[in-house]
């Protein structure tokens, strides 16, 4: 069995190492991969103009919002626009409480919506949840990957 | 272009007759004046005929005068006539005495008649009169002083025939001028006649003329007024409702000095109006910027906070066997200041969040929501006993979800508050004013002083310091602010270890204290 792989997309390097260390100290074996933006995000699922898609799709992509070059919605609404990654889980993990913003994540097809907690260790508690939860989900036999 | 023939009409017309240029002012003596013209003129010449009279030479009166002037003169005549006769056979005293008497009373009746006749046609004739007259006073007296008794001599018969002869030229001259008299009298009552004739008829003309003249004026002027003013108060109209006004029929009156005076009035109203737009879009920026503001301040300051929090937790982990106490310690301490300011942040926003929430009024039950905060601080705070009087049955008619924020910040006031207050007690209540429920929140805790009560419901003011009681001084704030997006007022009443009580409505009241 091959060790999963989360996508996270976020700009803010504190933010992404401090999710990092958060997955490492629930599951020490998850391979994180980082893209910093928008279309390196895509790049790394769907593959670009030079770049083959990956062979093996991440089973979950934690999502931020507010990206430089494309943002998350954006992003958002072409992983659901491409066939491959119709049903990839993705989770939104943003600073924004607005309504608005979170209305907009679902109705773009987000699966869930997380705002980043302050504290770290609600961020272990937050992402070991989440990542527990739909890390499950794509082990199911029945779901093809 | 239409109106291009109108115009140069107007404007080729004496200045008086042009109608529509006139002021009010002017058309309004035309419309009393003309009509009144010939009245004026019509007493003129009557007060001309009473006091520059002068008397004619063909008047009736005069008429008679000359008429017995000239039978006096004959009947003196005839008497000298024959008085001198019978003096002449008799030599009578007494005749004698007789043609004396009627010689002296002609040149009296002589000189009434040199005064009556004075048309030049007949002056001729009375001098005629004259000369015939002093001729037979001759022939008279010759025969008076020339006379002896006996029988008359020749030349006293020559004497006599010329008397006769005289006689009848006087009694022939006499009917000429009469006759005259009569023609000129006869003819100045016909030319009295023509000219009252005349001046009835041009009278009546000019009567009818400036009558009409009059009424056509005045028909003008009420037309013409109407018409203006009422075009005048649909330009108000217009303006009223933001609309360019129409242009004003031709004229140059008062009304179209008032209206000049309204189109500067919305010219400048619309000056004001754009001002008020422009300040009103400056204002819509600044609350957006404001919101981007705010939602930069939730996106951005909350992103170093977490990194604070994180690499503190980070070296804590990582670096224990290399930290003492104190260092673990202060570690702590900053992660506790971290989380301190997301609160504040968070509360910040949660404060701008209800400037922009509407509210939304229904039926809200008070005291189950009282009830049910209390619960709450209760259980998470199982250690202290509060007596809490919540009166059964408090409603109001306002937004369920505003009111709940409210209601949670006064009783968690109200509860930390009481925390070193031994028997604490709680009470929510409601009083009618009047004009709308006041509710009150009491407590018998800390307390404040009344003298700082103004700063209570600032943002970040804070009456007791985060030794005696913690908090982020944004509470009251938040309630404040629900309060008055109600319509209501919020205050307080305290005293230093006597408790607080927060009042407050939840809708506008028209009467009593602001």
């Amino acid at each position: 069995m091959t060790a999963r792989r989360i996508l996270l997309v976020e700009d803010n390097t504190d933010d992404a190492e401090l999710a990092v260390r958060a997955f490492r100290s629930t599951n020490p074996t998850l391979d994180v991969e980082i893209a910093r933006d928008g279309p390196h995000a895509l790049m790394a699922l769907l593959g670009s103009d030079g770049q083959p898609p990956p062979a093996v799709l991440p089973s979950l992509v934690l999502l931020d919002l507010k990206l430089p070059r494309l943002d998350g919605f954006e992003v958002l609404k072409r992983i659901r626009g491409d066939s491959r990654t119709r049903f990839l889980p993705v989770v939104i993990l943003t600073s924004s409480i607005e309504p608005g913003d979170l209305m907009n994540a679902y109705w773009l097809g987000a699966n869930s919506y997380i705002r980043k907690p302050l504290s770290f260790q609600d961020l272990v508690t937050a992402v070991t949840k989440i990542a527990g939860y739909w890390l499950h989900l794509n082990e199911l036999p029945s779901r093809p990957l | 272009m239409a109106r291009a023939p109108a115009r140069s009409l107007i404007d080729v017309m004496p200045p008086f007759l042009r109608w529509s240029r006139l002021r009010l002012r002017t058309k309004g003596l035309i419309v009393v004046g003309l009509p009144v013209l010939p009245l004026a003129v019509f007493w003129l010449v009557v007060v001309l005929a009473v006091f520059r009279q002068s008397p004619p030479a063909n008047s009736p009166g005069r008429t008679l005068i000359i008429q017995a002037g000239l039978a006096r003169v004959f009947s003196d005549l005839l008497d000298g006539d024959a008085a001198s006769r019978h003096n002449l056979f008799t030599d009578s005293a007494a005749a004698l005495q007789r043609y004396r008497n009627a010689v002296d009373r002609l040149p009296a009746d002589m000189a009434v008649l040199d005064n009556a006749v004075i048309d030049p046609s007949l002056r001729d004739s009375l001098a005629e009169l004259k000369a015939t007259v002093e001729d037979e006073l001759t022939t008279l007296a010759r025969l008076v002083e020339g006379q002896k008794p006996g029988a008359p001599k020749l030349s006293e018969v020559a004497a006599l025939d010329r008397s006769v002869t005289n006689l009848e030229r006087v009694r022939s001259i006499s009917a000429s001028i009469e006759k005259g008299q009569g023609a000129l009298t006869s003819a100045r009552t016909d030319q009295m006649r023509k000219t009252q004739r005349a001046w009835f008829y041009g009278l009546l003309a000019a009567s009818v003329v400036c009558g009409a003249g009059g009424i056509i004026a005045a028909l003008m002027l009420a037309n013409g007024v109407s018409r203006r003013a009422a075009a005048l108060s649909r330009n108000a109209d217009r303006l009223a409702h933001g609309l360019p006004p129409e242009p004003l029929p031709v004229g140059e009156d008062e009304i179209s000095v008032v209206d000049a005076r309204l189109r500067e009035a919305a010219r400048l109203l619309r000056v004001r109006e754009d001002e008020l737009q422009h300040r009103t879009k400056q204002l819509e920026e600044a609350n957006k910027e404001l919101e981007a503001f705010s939602y930069s301040v939730s996106h951005d300051l909350r992103a170093p906070l977490r990194a604070i929090d994180g690499f503190s937790e980070a070296i804590l982990h990582d670096c224990a066997d290399r930290l003492d106490e104190g260092g673990k310690d202060s570690l702590r301490r900053v992660r506790a200041a971290a989380t301190r300011m997301g609160v504040l942040i968070d509360e910040l926003l949660n404060l701008s969040r209800l400037n922009r929430i509407e509210v939304q009024r229904q039926h809200v039950d008070i005291a189950g929501s009282a009830n049910a905060i209390v619960a709450d601080l209760a259980r998470r705070t199982p250690s202290r006993t509060v007596d809490v009087t919540i009166a059964p049955g408090l409603d109001a008619n306002a937004d369920p979800e505003l009111v709940q924020i409210a209601l949670h910040n006064l009783l968690d006031n109200a509860w930390k508050y009481t925390g070193k207050t031994p028997s604490a007690h709680i009470e929510v209540g409601v009083t009618p004013n009047g004009v709308a429920k006041v509710f009150h929140v009491r407590d018998n805790g800390a307390g404040f002083e009344m003298a700082y009560a103004n700063r209570l419901f600032g943002a970040f003011q804070r009456l007791h310091g985060d030794r005696d009681f913690e908090g982020t001084g944004i509470g009251l704030a938040i309630v404040q602010r629900i309060v008055h997006r109600h319509g209501g007022r919020i205050w307080a009443e305290s005293a230093v270890n006597a408790g607080a009580t927060f009042y407050f409505t939840l809708e506008p009241e028209r009467v009593g204290p602001a």
